[in-house]
């Protein structure tokens, strides 16, 4: 079964290596809305603090939706995913291995950023690194969550704003406790541990429960 | 016999007069011999003695053929299948059973919903009503035991255009649950006439150099129920002669082949069953 999953994860961070664009699409996306900001808000430090969380994780949702379509997608379009239906390993198990590629390669590097911008918006140390922990905890949901989102609407046209439609509300939690670490860890890194702790759980529920809806969405997707 | 079928074929008729259930238990697992000559005759050159499909020669392999096979007849069954799409309705009241070592022909005109009893038959689609069985199980319960038994091509190839053709084989015999080695992978690709284009991203090849690519899960696989969907599209004439010689050997060791193909290719107009939808 390991090796199932490990064939399916390679072959996918394979492929995003060999079209480089799809992946630094996100990333540069990401970018540009967080460096936007400043420029339309003004550069006062007061306010870039204040704005500094909220911004990231909404740029980082919205990264994430934008990267969300073509989890599936691709593999629908040249038969692949059917393949992957039609093999005696558990679906649950590939369908878990293409959102951690699909993680590996548009959550991680925003979490990797995240000094960077912290720097554009004057944050403090204990922010970043709140910031860093509570992306690395949170973008995995958002993966995990739109997944589910991406097998629903597999192969319908106007099929991302749908998308859209169906997981903004199930990320809006994540976004609220996301970026209300932040602001609260440029306290004391202490006051952060709640939302930190929330977030964790919301982790570990969306990793037990997803890959089951999305596998199941997935079956009904391709008939 | 057996009123199974919708219309029997033609030249299938001899098969038919022989009642597998009839026959001594050690005649049964033999490859079926009366329509062996006939099948040579008529596809002339390639015939199944120098079959480029042989069990057990690729390097690195070890190959046990087809444990299942012999076993509980009939294999395949399918009781009352009925089918929609959408409004409209394409068959209702389909029964019919195959046993180890045939080939199933499904005709019809286009639309008349080939692709979707196909599909049906691997699970991929569910059935307003109706059952497929599996030696003898409902293919729901058996669930993934069934889909190891299974090997299903498509209109789409299934190959990923950005991967090479060793690695779209090694994943897809990763997926079948094969340990293949580099060796044997090679030796697939070449057998299929692809000697050369081994490492290219198929995005390079041709359509009929994809389907090969595809085709060359056949010689890998250890499914004993292949169904396959025009599989004879965008292929060269060797390629034909390769394909059908690869069915035939399939289905001479005990295995059963469902197909559709619009071509008049003499695998499909020799000895094999015939099913005619929309009829």
């Amino acid at each position: 079964m390991f090796t199932v999953f490990w064939s399916v994860l390679h072959r996918d961070l394979l492929l995003a290596m060999r079209r480089r664009t799809d992946v630094l699409t996100t990333l540069f996306f990401f970018v540009i809305v967080v460096s936007l900001f400043p420029l339309g808000v003004g550069t006062e430090r007061a306010v870039l603090r204040v704005l500094g969380p909220g911004v990231v994780w909404v740029a980082a949702l919205l990264a994430s939706m934008l990267a969300l379509e073509r989890l599936f997608a691709a593999d629908y379009e040249d038969g692949t995913l059917e393949q992957l239906l039609l093999t005696d390993q558990p679906l649950v198990l590939l369908t878990l291995a293409k959102v951690t590629a699909h993680w590996l390669l548009t959550g991680l590097p925003l979490v990797l950023i995240a000094p960077l911008v912290g720097m554009q918006y004057h944050l403090t140390d204990s922010s970043v690194a709140v910031m860093m922990l509570s992306l690395l905890l949170g973008t995995p949901v958002l993966s995990l969550i739109g997944a589910i989102g991406a097998a629903l609407t597999l192969g319908l046209r106007g099929g991302g704003i749908l998308l859209a439609l169906l997981i903004l509300p199930l990320y809006i939690p994540v976004l609220v406790y996301g970026a209300g670490a932040v602001t609260v860890g440029a306290v004391a890194l202490g006051e952060a541990q709640p939302y930190l702790t929330l977030l964790a759980a919301f982790l570990a529920a969306a990793l037990a429960l997803a890959p089951f809806a999305a596998a199941a969405a997935l079956r009904i997707s391709i008939e | 016999m057996g009123g199974e079928f919708a219309d029997a074929g033609r030249a299938g008729a001899k098969m038919h007069d022989l009642n597998p259930r009839e026959l001594p238990l050690s005649c049964r697992n033999r490859p079926q011999r009366l329509w062996l000559p006939l099948f040579a005759v008529s596809i002339g050159p390639c015939d199944l003695a120098t079959s480029p499909w042989q069990p057990g020669v690729l390097p690195g392999r070890c190959l046990d053929p087809y444990p299942a096979y012999g076993l509980p007849d009939p294999m395949l069954q399918v009781a009352k299948l009925e089918c929609r799409r959408g409004d409209r309705l394409l068959f209702c009241g389909l029964d019919f059973q195959i046993e180890a070592g045939t080939l199933l022909h499904v005709r019809g005109r286009n639309g008349s919903g080939k692709t979707t009893l196909l599909r049906t038959l691997c699970g991929l689609f569910t059935q307003d009503s109706g059952e497929v069985r599996w030696k003898g199980e409902s293919i729901r319960t058996l669930a993934e035991d069934f889909r190891r038994d299974l090997l299903y091509l498509g209109h789409l190839n299934g190959i990923k255009g950005d991967l090479t053709g060793v690695e779209n084989l090694r994943l897809a015999a990763t997926l079948d649950g094969d340990r293949v080695g580099r060796d044997a992978l090679w030796a697939a690709l070449g057998r299929l006439g692809l000697a050369g284009f081994e490492d290219v991203p198929t995005r390079m090849l041709s359509q009929g150099q994809k389907k090969r690519v595809a085709l060359a899960r056949l010689i890998l696989s250890r499914a004993p129920l292949w169904v396959l969907d025009e599989p004879f599209t965008a292929l060269d004439v060797d390629a034909v002669d390769l394909l059908q010689g690869l069915i035939a050997g399939h289905v001479a060791a005990g295995g059963l082949t469902v197909l559709t193909t619009h071509q008049a290719v003499p695998l499909t107009s020799g000895q094999a069953r015939h099913l005619d939808l929309g009829a």
